[in-house]
C-alpha cells in the first residue's frame, strides 16, 4: 500500500507513521495541506488520510483541488479527522472523500484495515 | 397613539371588505379595540392579519417596519405580491411552500424558524414565522400571521456551534494522541509489560475512554439542547449492536458473577432505526443493569420487532431507584443517590440522552423500579423518521 498521510499533529502524524510502516505500508507524509498538494502531485498514493483543520490549505481545500486535478481526482481519500459534526462529515463526503472518520472513535489498527479497504488491489 | 388612529379612521382596524369587525366593535366594545389596537402596535414583533385569499386585512407597525411597508397604502393588496420569502438554501420559497399557504390548505397552525423575509430595498432578515387560521367575522376564514426578528438568536447559535465543533476537537486530539500510544505500548511492540505495567496501562486506557464517552455525552447533549438531533434511519443489526455492547461489558459481567438470565429476541425483517441512537440506548441500559446489579444478581434483555417498531426491554434486580426520586429520573445530569454511592463517577446524562434522542425519533421510554428489587425499562422506537409535527 502505498499511502500519503496528512497530519499536523506531530504525536499523532509520528504514531501513524510507524503503524503504517509497520504493516509494511510506503508511507509519505504531509504535516499541512500545501504539502499534501505537492507531494501528490509529484508521486500520486493509492489512498490518502487526511486531517481536516490543517495549517495553510485546510483538509476540504485539498479535496476540492484534487477534483480539480483529473490525475488525482479518483484517489481515494479518507478523512480522518476529530471534527465530527455532521455538516463537516457531508461536507467531506459531498468533496469526494470516500470515508470519514472521526480518531477517538478507532483504534489504530482499525484505521489501517479502513485505509486498506480503498486501495485498489 | 395618533398613528394606529389614523389607521383605523381611514381604513378600519381590521379593514375587511365589509367592515364588519370594525363596525361592530366600534359600536360595541370601542374602548376594548382601542386596547387592542394599541397592544398591537406596541408590539415588537410583526402581526399581520389576511383574509382566504391572501388580502391584507392587518398589519401592526413593527409588520410596516419590518417589511417596509405602510399599511394605509397595502390594505387590500395581496400579500405575497408585496414580500417573498427564501429558505436555508437561499432559494426562493413557492407560493404554495408559504406558510400562509399551508394553512388555507390544511386548516393547521403552522410555525418555522427556516425561513427569511425578503423585502424589497431591505436586506434579507431571519424570521420565526408563526400562521393561525382564525375567524375575524361569522363563517370567514382569516389567518393571523407573527413574524419575529431572529437575527440575534441565529447569530448565537451559529457561535456556539463553531465553540463546540471547536472546542470538541481541542478535547479529541489529546485524547485520541493518548488512545492511540496506549495501544502501541499494549501491543508489546515496544518491549514486553510486567503485570504492574499493564494494570497501569487498563487504568490509563479506561479512564482516557470514560473522557472520551463523557465527550461524545456533552456532544450529544448540545445538539439535543439546539433541537438539532435528526435521527438518520438505516437498517440495522439489533442481535449484533446487542452482542457488541455485551462484549465490552463481559470484564464486569464476570467480575461481579452476573446471571444474563433473560434474552429473547425476535427480530425478524428489516429494522430501520438511527444506528448511533440504537447504540446509546443498549449502552447505556444494559450497561446501567449491569452497574447498578449486585454481585451475583441477575440481568436480563429483549427485542421485539413487529415490522413497524422496536421494543427493547432491559431489566436487573438491583439497587433500583428510590421511589421519591424517580421523577427525576430523566433530568438532566441527575443521578440517585444510591446509585451515587455505587458508582461515584457517573455522568448522569445517560437516560436524559436516551430519552431526548428516542423521543426525537417520535418513540418513547418508560420505566418500572423498586428500590432494592431491580428496575426495568421498555422503549418503544418506530422504524423510519418520525412523522412531520406541523
Amino acid at each position: 500500500m502505498k499511502i500519503l498521510i496528512v497530519e499536523d499533529e506531530k504525536a499523532l502524524a509520528d504514531v501513524l507513521h510507524d503503524e503504517f510502516v509497520g504493516v509494511g505500508a510506503d508511507v509519505s507524509m504531509a504535516y499541512d495541506g500545501q504539502e499534501a498538494l505537492d507531494s501528490m502531485r509529484s508521486s500520486i498514493p493509492e489512498v490518502i488520510l487526511l486531517d481536516l483543520l490543517l495549517p495553510k490549505k485546510d483538509g476540504f481545500e485539498v479535496l476540492e483541488e484534487m477534483q480539480k486535478n483529473p490525475k488525482l481526482k479518483d484517489v481515494p481519500v479518507v478523512i480522518l479527522s476529530n471534527l465530527a459534526q455532521e455538516e463537516d462529515v457531508k461536507r467531506g463526503l459531498k468533496l469526494g472523500a470516500k470515508d470519514y472518520l472521526v480518531k477517538t472513535r478507532l483504534s489504530l489498527k482499525e484505521v489501517v484495515e479502513k485505509a486498506n479497504k480503498y486501495v485498489k488491489k | 397613539m395618533p398613528k394606529t388612529k389614523t389607521h383605523r379612521k381611514k381604513d378600519g382596524v381590521f379593514a375587511d371588505k365589509k367592515g364588519s369587525i370594525s363596525e361592530k366593535s366600534d359600536g360595541e366594545y370601542p374602548d376594548l379595540v382601542q386596547r387592542y389596537e394599541t397592544l398591537l402596535s406596541g408590539l415588537t414583533q410583526a402581526v399581520m392579519a389576511v383574509d382566504a385569499s391572501g388580502h391584507i386585512i392587518y398589519m401592526n407597525p413593527a409588520a410596516d417596519r419590518m417589511l417596509g411597508l405602510d399599511f394605509r397604502k397595502v390594505s387590500g393588496k395581496v400579500y405575497h405580491k408585496l414580500w417573498g420569502l427564501r429558505d436555508e438554501n437561499g432559494k426562493t420559497v413557492t407560493l404554495k411552500d408559504r406558510p400562509i399557504q399551508f394553512s388555507e390548505r390544511t386548516g393547521l397552525p403552522y410555525e418555522t424558524d427556516k425561513f427569511e423575509v425578503m423585502a424589497p430595498g431591505l436586506e434579507p432578515l431571519p424570521v420565526a414565522i408563526s400562521v393561525k387560521p382564525i375567524s375575524l367575522s361569522k363563517g370567514a376564514k382569516h389567518f393571523l400571521v407573527m413574524y419575529r426578528d431572529i437575527t440575534q438568536e441565529k447569530r448565537i447559535n451559529r457561535i456556539k456551534d463553531e465553540f463546540i465543533s471547536l472546542a470538541s476537537h481541542q478535547l479529541r486530539t489529546p485524547l485520541s494522541v493518548i488512545k492511540w500510544y496506549s495501544e502501541i505500548l499494549e501491543s508489546d511492540r515496544l518491549g514486553k509489560l510486567n503485570e504492574k505495567q499493564q494494570a497501569n496501562l487498563r487504568e490509563i486506557k479506561a479512564n482516557n475512554q470514560r473522557l472520551i464517552d463523557l465527550v461524545e455525552a456533552l456532544l450529544i447533549v448540545a445538539k439535543i439542547d439546539q433541537g438539532k438531533y435528526i435521527p438518520v434511519p438505516k437498517v440495522v443489526d439489533v442481535g449484533a449492536a446487542v452482542r457488541r455492547v455485551l462484549a465490552a461489558l463481559a470484564p464486569t459481567i464476570n467480575q461481579k458473577r452476573l446471571k444474563l438470565r433473560f434474552s429473547e429476541s425476535n427480530t425478524d425483517g428489516p429494522i430501520k432505526i438511527d444506528p448511533q441512537m440504537l447504540d446509546v440506548v443498549l449502552q447505556t441500559l444494559l450497561s446501567n443493569a449491569v452497574d447498578y446489579s449486585r454481585e451475583g444478581g441477575e440481568f436480563g434483555y429483549k427485542t421485539l420487532a413487529d415490522g413497524k417498531r422496536l421494543k427493547i426491554e432491559v431489566w436487573d434486580s438491583g439497587y433500583g431507584i428510590p421511589a421519591e426520586e424517580q421523577p427525576k429520573l430523566f433530568a438532566k445530569f441527575f443521578r440517585g443517590s444510591n446509585a451515587r454511592r455505587v458508582k461515584p463517577n457517573g455522568t448522569g446524562l445517560g437516560l436524559y440522552i436516551v430519552k431526548s434522542l428516542v423521543e426525537a425519533a417520535g418513540g418513547s421510554v418508560n420505566f418500572k423500579s423498586k428500590e432494592n428489587a431491580g428496575t426495568s425499562f421498555a422503549i418503544i422506537l418506530p422504524f423510519g423518521l418520525p412523522e412531520k409535527k406541523s
